[in-house]
């Protein structure tokens, strides 16, 4: 029995925007209606083009944002309105990598600093173990002890997301949201730093939640996948099956969209057509159907539901299956 | 910059110092010339007035606490005081009020030549002062007069010299020595600066790092307040201030031209502050701080204040430069620094009389000359800052 460790449920998240003084405040729905189950030790990856709410929903389940509505449920726990004190005691056990190298770490600190901050915020450690402590965890994430002495621009790109990473274990989480770590840096780092995340966690024991708009990546680390279009997941199930299988007619044109190595097998769709649809306006029914090539009536009026068409194999489609 | 390129951390060598972000910062300041220009020529201004006015006599300190025209009058009612003559509320008014004149608009060796405190006191009034004497009063009083103003540092009778010898820069209206009054007065021009950059920086800080940090109704007031104070104008409303703040006795009015100063200069700083902050919250190690439980505390003095304080430095150092250009402008009107105690701004002041304009250049080209020389100096001190401090640079 798989154990669970983080259950979200209907979770949105909308962001307020004005535009212009007398006009009615709209909302942008970042993230909109997003369920979905996570177990210990696994490593979900969560796709989905840029501006889709991946890093809002990973923010959201870290809760540096509270949700504007649904449930997180981690460890059996409801975190979703949880506030300060409590919030503090979390981030002991939930933690986030971030994406740009550059501006995610204070370039007037030391790394010592960087790492070791949150150990003595939280107490964790005392003055004395606390240097031993820190040259521990950045050995761990592949820098070298001499390295704590060093500020941010004396490193390159990947050893800077090796500094995140590090930063992130600090505190000995379970729970880590990684979103897009390896974007920002050349395809060539990209799998060492993927190799050593991976490494971490097992060595910690760690379950991740690994966000990214590329495909590869997402397939080389992640056991599940989930695949967001515009606030919300729209098919979510194993690696194989995703890439096998592909139910939703968006996850078909993404896997479309993959350079294929091998040419006896047939494209089963052309590239996605036209734009992504506004946030803000977004569309009535299946939130796809402005670009979906199988589109019916029922599609401009019914929202699909979220449902496990095969074991495993969550897809929001009407028509999933059939297509 | 000094970027490892490759990833493999074994290829980076021990041997390479870390360096930190001001150690870097220095370094650069070292290699730029026009800031070392002006450090040092800032450095040379400092050490020059707080040195050479204590190479000067005692004396000439003592024209610090009136000027000839309250000396004069205060010896002379003293001397008549002495001789028990009696004197009435509305004489000593008038007397003081002649000698203001005679002494700012005279010239001091036709006052003395010319017997014209004879002309201005007619020979009834010095008959009723010294009543019983018989001997020439007008010579009597000025005997008087001139034994008390040496006693307090005014030699009038050697007044307006040209730079000599005994007096490197001449000597002003009141026989004062011009270069004892410029380096005094630059104190005082740079304490007026020094103080108002001091509140100006304070002000400016603290109110738009609370504007940024604390952001929502609170910053919109906070943006109001400043556009508000920003959109007053600065010199009637200053020239409104110090007049209403006459009353302040002379040798506090360097203390209204800082708080005006000061008040009416926060808001261009508060706002690059609170800009500031807003662009560091939306940088990821700022929320990362939020992820990792660190406290308010530490996240205001350690992330945040750091990340400003090259922005507030460079401000504080130009501020500086303005604040002196201020303070010269408002004693330039007779409106800052009140005679006798010096400044940059009321010794030019001097020049408004045309005579002194043409005439006596010694007076005051030097403190035109000082306060160009410590504006230019401060403000490329303070751009070498800037650039050496640019945290763009040091990603
Ligand atoms: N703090 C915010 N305020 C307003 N809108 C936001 C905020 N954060 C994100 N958004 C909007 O939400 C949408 C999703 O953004 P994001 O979660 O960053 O997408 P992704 O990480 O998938 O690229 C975007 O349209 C973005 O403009
Ligand atoms: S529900 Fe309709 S529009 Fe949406 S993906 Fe399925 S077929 Fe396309
Ligand atoms: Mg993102």
């Amino acid at each position: 029995m798989r154990e669970k460790i983080l259950e979200v449920k209907n979770v949105k998240k909308y962001f307020p925007v004005n535009i212009g003084l007398f006009k009615k405040p709209l909302q942008v729905k970042a993230v909109d209606d997003v369920s979905f189950t996570m177990y210990k030790g696994e490593t979900l990856g969560l796709v989905g083009e840029s501006g889709c709410g991946k890093s809002t929903l990973g923010r959201t389940i870290v809760r540096l944002y509270e949700p504007t509505a649904g449930q997180i449920i981690f460890k059996d726990q409801d975190i979703s309105t949880w506030k300060s004190h409590k919030l503090k005691k979390l981030r002991q056990e939930m933690q986030l990598i971030f994406q740009d190298p550059y501006s995610s770490l204070n370039p007037r600190m030391n790394v010592n600093s960087i790492v070791g901050e949150a150990m003595l915020a939280h107490k964790l450690v005392s003055k004395a173990e606390y240097e031993d402590r820190v040259v521990d965890i950045i050995e761990k994430c592949g820098l070298a002890s001499y390295h704590v002495n060093r500020y941010p621009h004396q490193f390159s790109g990947g050893q800077r997301q090796r500094i995140g990473v590090a930063r992130a274990l600090a505190l000995n989480p379970e729970f880590i949201v990684a979103d897009e770590p390896v974007s920002a840096l050349d395809v060539s780092v990209q799998s060492q730093v993927l190799n050593m995340m991976n490494g971490l966690k097992d060595e910690f024991g760690l379950s991740y939640l690994f966000i990214s708009h590329d495909l590869s990546v997402v397939k080389h680390i992640s056991d599940r996948i989930g695949v967001m279009y515009l606030g919300s997941i729209i098919e979510l199930t194993g690696k194989r099956k995703l890439y096998e299988n592909p139910l939703h007619p968006y996850t078909m044109a993404l896997m479309a969209a993959i350079p294929e190595p091998d040419p006896r097998k047939i494209k089963k769709m052309e590239a996605i057509k036209g734009e992504i649809p506004s946030n803000i306006n977004t569309p009535s029914g299946c939130k796809f159907h402005t670009r979906c090539p199988y589109v019916k009536d029922i599609c401009k009026e019914e929202v699909p539901e979220f449902r496990e068409l095969e074991k495993d194999h969550f897809v929001a489609c009407h028509f999933a299956g059939e297509i | 910059m000094s970027e490892i390129k490759n990833d493999q951390t074994t290829t980076t060598t021990p041997r390479l110092k870390p360096e930190g972000p001001w150690k870097i910062a220095w370094n650069r300041f070292k290699k730029n010339k026009v800031a070392l220009v002006g450090g040092t020529g800032f450095l040379l201004i400092v050490l020059g007035v707080i040195v050479i006015p204590m190479i000067f006599s005692f004396n000439l300190w003592r024209t610090m606490e009136l000027d000839a025209g309250t000396a004069i009058s205060s010896t002379v009612l003293d001397s008549l005081d002495e001789k028990g003559v009696e004197i009435d509320e509305e004489f000593e008014e008038t007397f003081f009020n002649r000698f203001d004149e005679v002494v700012r608009q005279s010239h001091f060796e036709d006052f003395i030549e010319q017997n014209e405190l004879d002309d201005l006191y007619t020979q009834e009034d010095i008959n009723q002062l010294f009543a019983g004497e018989a001997v020439g009063t007008g010579r009597i009083i000025r005997e008087t007069i001139f034994v008390n103003l040496r006693a307090h540092g005014f030699e009038l009778e050697n007044s307006d010299q040209p730079p000599s010898r005994e007096n490197w820069l001449g000597t002003d209206r009141q026989g004062r020595d011009v270069m004892f009054r410029l380096f005094y007065g630059g104190r005082i021009s740079l304490i007026v600066g020094l103080l108002s950059a001091t509140l100006t920086v304070s002000l400016g800080t603290v109110v738009g790092g609370v504007s940024g940090y604390y952001g929502g109704k609170l910053d919109a007031f906070l943006m109001r307040f400043a556009e508000i104070v920003q959109s007053i104008p600065l010199l009637p409303m200053m020239i409104s201030i110090s007049a209403a703040m006459r009353w302040v006795p002379s040798e506090r009015t360097l203390l209204v031209v800082v708080f005006v100063v000061g008040i009416l200069s926060w808001p261009g700083l508060a706002r690059v502050v609170r800009g500031q902050i807003l662009s560091l919250r939306e940088q990821e190690f700022m929320q990362a701080t939020e992820i990792l439980g660190i406290s308010d505390v530490s996240r205001i003095f350690r992330h945040l204040l750091p990340n400003v304080l090259a922005y507030i430095i460079v401000s504080a150092t130009l501020g500086m430069g303005g604040a002196i250009l201020l303070e010269a402008g408002l004693s330039f009107l007779g409106l800052g620094v009140q005679p006798p105690m010096p400044s940059w701004g009321n010794m030019i002041y001097l020049a408004n009389n045309s005579t002194v304009f043409r005439e006596y250049l010694w007076m005051w080209i030097p403190p035109g000359v000082m306060i160009m020389l410590t504006v230019v100096s401060v403000n490329l001190l303070g751009e070498g800052l800037r650039d050496a401090l640019d945290p763009k640079e040091i990603r």
